[in-house]
């Protein structure tokens, strides 16, 4: 029961085995073979020593504890009583008196039946039956001295009648059966023997399953994520983040299940259902085949209730998403339940929803109240017709009463693993759903082409060039025409324009998160295509309008651009920003956890702490998307001497909100609609009585409304 | 529990019934099938009777299966009918709790009580008590008829068990530990890999996926050790159970056959008694397993009970005084306040009035106390009596529902709930009319944005829907209470996302459509304020300075200062001036 996080998934239908996505699963399996294979073999061993165990019951009741043998006279016997004799000779214990033979319940058995019904009808065979007591030194033969009025003596052995047995006291009958004692002794120890190597088979094969699944799924879920990691920021924009953790965790997850509770419990199902069949088969093939009749009729049940209970599962499944959902909604919007006086409207709303979950719940009820009782019944059936038949047999003497006894014990183990297959079912078809995502995700190859042969990288120095530029994230629909601007090493570019106007599209480009459609990004006079691209990025600090914590420590966050950054360095970056001062002040320093579920920290605070993040790393390339949110003015005074500090010495391309940034820049980038409209000074700009000086005016006319009120 | 067992007495008188039916009838079986193999034995058996002992069998497996049908639907509804009836209570209950009771509290921790906690009361009242009737019932009945076979035998076979019900005990309580811990690593793994997805850009841009990856091998290979852990004891759980079973069985092999053997028991007597050791496994098992769910269930239902419990502290006066017709006053006298529980106080001797009619500023630092001076008014946290006045009444002395009809009330804290567009504008008034929605809307500048999403007011948000922007969220929240057009309406920062024009024009226009009620805002940026006809000043729980805008500006304190500054930091929103000048 893996918890829901408000994500279900579609869950197309689809067959429960499809081999070529096993097939592609085979690369993950080979380094686990050898222990796959040894949990095979444990499961066989496992399988085995359950099986045995009816096995052991039955020998204890056919070979010690009801044992008998019959009276077979021979003294005048006809042509085809004669061949008979000649024909099953092995079977018959010669009593040391002429004609006289003793016929053991178990070879009755073996006795073809036409032959054992003629010796019955001709009366060779008499109907009673007795105990032998072998004619053989030792404590038994006192016993039939002792009452010679209940023995008939053979030279081979003395008979008793079964039903004579009783009259014999205790000590008698310890002395007259201690051979089949001793034999019961021996079938406890061995079954004691094959209960402690059943456990261990099944303990080991447990562990050693989850091991090997889970270790399994870990891999192909590192190589998942890192696949994830690696698509193209294009592939993350079509692509829902819900969507993408499902895979990486939840279908792993499934796919786990298979690997461990169906994959090779499948064949230890497979091994009991075929071992058990052989063994009924091997006993009495007729009541065998009879049993096997009742197949049908299960296999149909199971099916049906497979379906049933898929659904009502995957119902119940929506409907608790769907309570958790309202409920987790409600408790983080109280306030506003409770200022709008919605208690009771919701209240309504959430008993209804919860109501359908109780309907839900009591189809659940009904679907597993109905299938269990009619299972049991039909297992009900098979011991019926075990009795009947099997006892019908017993008196034919075509079967011992101890094979009817075990034929019982395994038939109703023939039944169990018949039930757990509809529900492996289940967990198949839903696994194999995961992995058909699984690879479809992996198949996708939407990361950048690297370069062919990577340039190594120079020394940078941090020049940046735009040369005609043209970008579109959708075709036929540009963002960017044409723009082209050069930013030498060490200056500060500042890009101004409307929302829209393709700010955000420059830096996407800088970083490489998508691929020019036209015209080239230089860094250093090199085109970024050509560079690798994880060293291209390394060189470039980006600082985002939305700071993106991790949740981890301040220190961890900040050392996220660069791993294990020695404390006196972060101490310092953060000291250059001006973030050292709320830091300190935290309860835990720089230990203090942020973040999610951790300390909530103002836009302000977190913008100082990317700033950080950055200095940290010390880049020769400065990007930087202004926060618009407002911020309390002392905090907009510490972050605008930080942004001094951050652009001193580095090449910086920034989206100015601030008037200060923007009139501090050495170059200003007027952006509209896509092309360059001004570039220059913002002196220079100003002169040109163009677009950006309309802008300026507007913004000084607005600050000169604030003041006329005064 | 109890008013639940006396409510369903009936329910579950027949359910406990049919079950103690279907564990009779069980116990019969093997009586036939001993008679059956006693027959067999001793060749008495004649083919009419083996017919009947079959016939006696299925028939007795139709009675279980039709009583066992009842008792699944009595038993097992009940424990659904419990579950039901106490979440929604819980959900009732939890609405009426005030802001404080919330603030100890996370969502995940409340959550944990509405899904573990019930689970595990569901269980105890469900299966647990199956379980419990069961293996008391199943279990003394099977071991009586062992004994009615034979004393010592009995004895002798039930060496083992004691040992599988102590065992089942111990291995389940550290198999439902174990099961736990992988279940957080599941959600913590969950919760990173969203974390690290979601930050996708900056993992890129820093060049960090292998800082992820190893970061996840970590949590991952954490989450394979507690999975080995676990089937360390799930794994040997069952054949442990197996292997004690059959631990019995070894031994009646050998007691059992010895004692047929010298004719102390019959043939059938020794296979009965071997059917009887198969029955009376589930109860020994279920007997540990039983103990730890209902010690569970007991935990959960004190935990729950500890909610349920819960009274209210904020609540209607014994005499409510009614208001009549409302224009929004507000006035505090002399108000000292701290949140309960703590000793630091926030809001210290502080005395003012926003006019009615008026369209009053709180201006101050973050931290001020501003909010909490706000959270005061629709009564989140309850303020002194006697300090907090509406319309020149005790606001302590209002009913809860007269006191939110009058005041509205915008939080910095905008929640969307999940729903469509219309719904949550909707949300005080679920009935309101479509013209009402779309002038709510239209009053908070989203109209046009709505207008552009896919669905229009139809178009799903919040969680699984489409995301909207702060500045879109607050604008939102901003409808969701002009809908309502309250007397006095509070807006708490709640344009600290929308850019400086479209705060203006909404100030603008809420001037224009609150004329005569009441409005008091709190914003950061000072020209939006112009429109204000009263400003105060707090500054560390205490009122500062108060007059007009003009007054303010020509006294030269914090909001002189503060004002100078916005004025050289000016935002110089060029989008929203180029929109402006439509260049």
């Amino acid at each position: 029961m893996w918890q829901d996080y408000g994500y279900i998934e579609e869950e197309k239908r689809v067959k429960p085995y499809d081999f070529k996505l096993m097939l592609r699963l085979t690369g993950y399996v080979r380094p686990y073979i050898s222990l796959l294979v040894l949990t095979s073999l444990l499961i066989v061993a496992a399988t085995a020593a359950e099986l045995v165990l009816p096995y052991l019951t039955k020998v204890a009741v056919d070979r010690y504890i009801v044992v008998s043998h019959q009276i077979v006279r021979t003294e005048s016997p006809d042509k085809a009583t004669r061949e008979l004799f000649a024909r099953s000779h092995g079977l018959f214990i010669p009593s040391g008196r002429d004609g006289v033979f003793f016929l053991s319940a178990e070879n009755a058995r073996k006795l073809d039946p036409l032959d054992a019904a003629r010796l019955k009808k001709s009366g060779l065979l008499q109907p009673k039956q007795y105990y032998l007591v072998p004619n053989k030194p030792g404590t038994a033969m006192d016993v039939v001295r002792e009452n010679p009025g209940l023995f008939q003596v053979f030279p081979a052995g003395a008979l008793i009648a079964s039903t004579d047995l009783s009259r014999l006291d205790e000590s008698q009958l310890a002395r007259l059966r201690a051979g089949d004692v001793a034999g019961l002794a021996w079938i406890a120890v061995i079954c004691c023997a094959v209960l402690v190597l059943g456990y261990f088979f099944n303990f080991a094969q447990v562990v050693l399953l989850e091991t090997t699944g889970q270790r399994m799924s870990h891999d192909i879920r590192q190589d998942l994520l890192k696949h994830v990691l690696t698509r193209s920021i294009s592939f993350h924009d079509r692509s829902p983040t819900g969507v993408l953790v499902a895979r990486v965790t939840n279908d792993i997850q499934n796919l786990n299940e298979m690997i461990k509770s169906v994959a090779v419990t499948l064949f230890k199902d497979f091994f009991i259902l075929a071992g058990i069949m052989a063994i009924l088969i091997q006993i009495n093939m007729r009541l065998a085949l009879l049993t096997f009749a009742l197949l049908p009729p299960i296999l149909l049940v199971t099916g049906i209730f497979r379906r049933l209970a898929r659904d009502v599962f995957r119902e119940l499944r929506g409907k608790v998403a769907q309570i958790n959902t309202a409920f987790s909604e409600n408790m983080a919007g109280i306030r506003i339940v409770q200022v709008f006086r919605r208690e009771e409207y919701n209240s309504r709303e959430f008993a209804r929803l919860n109501h359908d979950n109780y309907l839900a719940g009591m189809r659940q009820i009904k679907i597993f109240a109905v299938f269990m009782p009619l299972i049991e019944l039909i297992s009900a059936l098979a011991m019926g017709v075990i009795i009947w038949y099997g006892g019908l047999s017993v008196l034919s003497e075509a079967m011992t009463l101890g094979a009817v006894v075990a034929f019982i014990a395994y038939a109703q183990k023939f039944f169990q693993p018949i039930r757990d297959l509809a529900e492996k079912y289940n967990i198949l078809q839903s696994a194999m759903a995961s992995l058909e995502r699984i690879f479809g995700l992996l198949d996708d190859r939407s990361a950048l082409p690297p370069p062919s042969v990577p340039t190594p990288l120079p020394e940078s120095k941090g020049e940046i060039t735009f040369d005609r530029v043209s970008f579109a994230y959708r075709p036929g629909e540009p963002v960017l025409r044409e723009v082209s601007f050069r930013v030498p090493a060490g200056r500060t570019l500042a890009i101004v324009g409307a929302t829209g106007a393709g700010k955000t599209s420059i830096i996407n480009l800088l970083l490489r998160f998508y691929d020019v459609s036209a015209g080239r990004v230089l860094v250093d006079g090199r085109d970024v295509r050509e560079l690798d691209p994880a060293g291209h990025r390394s060189r470039i600090g980006l600082v985002m309008q939305d700071v993106f914590l991790f949740s981890g420590t301040i220190r961890e966050n900040i050392s996220l651009a660069g791993k294990d950054l020695p404390m006196d360095r972060i101490r310092s970056a953060a000291e250059a920003v001006n973030a050292a001062g709320f830091i300190e002040s935290l309860p835990l320093g720089y230990d203090q956890p942020i973040g999610e579920g951790g300390l909530s920290l103002s836009v302000g605070q977190r913008q100082l702490l990317s700033f950080a993040r950055v200095l940290a790393r010390d880049p020769r390339i400065l990007v930087l998307d202004e926060a618009t949110a407002s911020i309390d003015s002392e905090t907009e005074k510490l972050i605008e001497t930080a942004l001094a500090r951050l652009t001193a010495g580095r090449t910086s391309i920034i989206i100015a909100h601030r008037l200060s940034t923007i009139q501090r820049a050495d170059q200003i980038l007027v952006l509209n609609k896509g092309r360059v409209a001004e570039i220059g000074t913002h002196q220079e700009l100003l002169s040109l009585h163009g677009l950006y000086h309309h802008l300026h005016l507007l913004q000084y006319r607005e600050n000169r409304l604030a003041n006329h009120t005064r | 529990m109890r008013p639940y067992f006396r409510r369903h007495l009936w329910r579950l008188f027949f359910g406990l019934l049919a079950l103690i039916v279907v564990d009779l009838l069980q116990l019969v079986i093997p009586r036939v099938v001993k008679h059956a193999v006693d027959d067999l034995s001793t060749m008495s058996a004649t083919p009419r009777g083996l017919v009947h002992y079959a016939l006696m069998i299925v028939l007795l497996a139709a009675g279980i299966g039709f009583f066992r049908y009842f008792w699944r639907l009595l038993i097992l509804g009940f424990s659904r009918i419990v579950e039901e009836d106490l979440r929604n209570r819980i959900f009732t209950r939890l609405l009426s709790l005030p802001s404080s009771w919330f603030l100890t509290r996370t969502t995940g921790d409340i959550m944990a009580h509405a899904t573990n906690d019930l689970d595990a009361i569901r269980m105890a009242a469900g299966f647990g008590l199956v379980a419990l009737v069961d293996s008391v019932l199943l279990g003394t009945a099977a071991v009586g008829f062992m004994i009615w076979i034979d004393f010592k035998l009995t004895l002798l076979a039930l060496i083992p068990m004691p040992l599988i019900t102590i065992l089942t005990r111990r291995l389940s309580r550290v198999m439902h530990r174990r099961y736990r811990k992988v279940q957080n690593l599941f959600g913590n793994m969950t919760e990173r890999v969203r974390e690290f997805l979601s930050g996708i850009r900056v993992v890129q841009a820093h060049v960090r996926e292998d800082l992820v990856l190893s970061e996840m091998d970590r949590v991952g290979r954490d989450f394979v050790e507690e999975n080995i852990r676990l089937s360390k004891v799930s794994g040997s759980f069952m054949p442990m159970m197996v292997m004690f079973t059959n631990l019995s069985l070894a031994i009646v092999i050998y007691f059992g056959g010895r004692l047929t053997v010298f004719q102390a028991i019959s043939p059938g007597d020794f296979v009965a008694f071997i059917s009887y050791l198969g029955l009376l496994t589930w109860p020994m098992m279920a007997l540990g397993w039983v103990v730890n769910l209902v010690q569970r269930g007991a935990a959960s239902l004190d935990r729950i009970n500890t909610i349920l419990e819960e009274q209210p502290s904020i609540t209607d006066p014994p005499a409510p005084v009614r208001l009549k017709k409302s224009n929004g006053r507000l006035e505090i006298s002399r108000l000292t306040f701290a949140y309960p529980g703590r000793s630091r106080e926030v809001i210290k001797d502080l005395s003012l009035v926003c006019p009615a009619g008026s369209i009053t500023a709180l201006v101050g630092r973050t931290g001020a106390g501003k909010s909490t001076l706000l959270n005061l008014v629709p009564r989140l946290f309850d303020p002194p009596p006697g300090t907090v006045f509406l319309d020149g009444v005790d606001l302590r002395e209002l009913s809860l529902s007269d006191l939110r009809r009058t005041v509205g009330y915008v939080s910095q804290d905008n929640y969307i709930f999940s729903g469509t567009v219309a719904e949550n504008i909707a949300f005080g008034r679920p009935d309101a009319a479509e013209s009402d929605i779309a002038e709510a809307a239209r009053a908070a500048h989203l109209d046009r944005e709505i207008a552009s999403f896919p669905d229009g007011y139809g178009t799903h948000i919040g969680e699984r829907g489409l995301t909207l922007s702060g500045g879109q969220r607050q604008r939102l929240a901003l409808a969701r209470a002009l809908l309502l057009d309250q007397p006095l309406l509070i807006l708490d920062d709640t344009f600290s996302a929308v850019d400086a024009e479209t705060e203006e024009a909404i100030l603008a226009s809420l001037a224009a459509k609150r004329a005569g009620r009441t409005t008091v805002i709190v914003a950061h940026r000072l020209t939006s304020l112009n429109l204000a006809d009263l400003i105060h000043v707090i500054e560390d729980g205490r009122l500062t300075e108060s007059g007009s805008h003009a007054e303010l500006l020509a006294r030269d304190g914090y909001f002189a200062r503060l004002h100078r500054l916005q004025q050289i930091q000016a935002n110089y929103d060029l989008g929203t001036a180029e929109k402006k000048t439509g260049v």
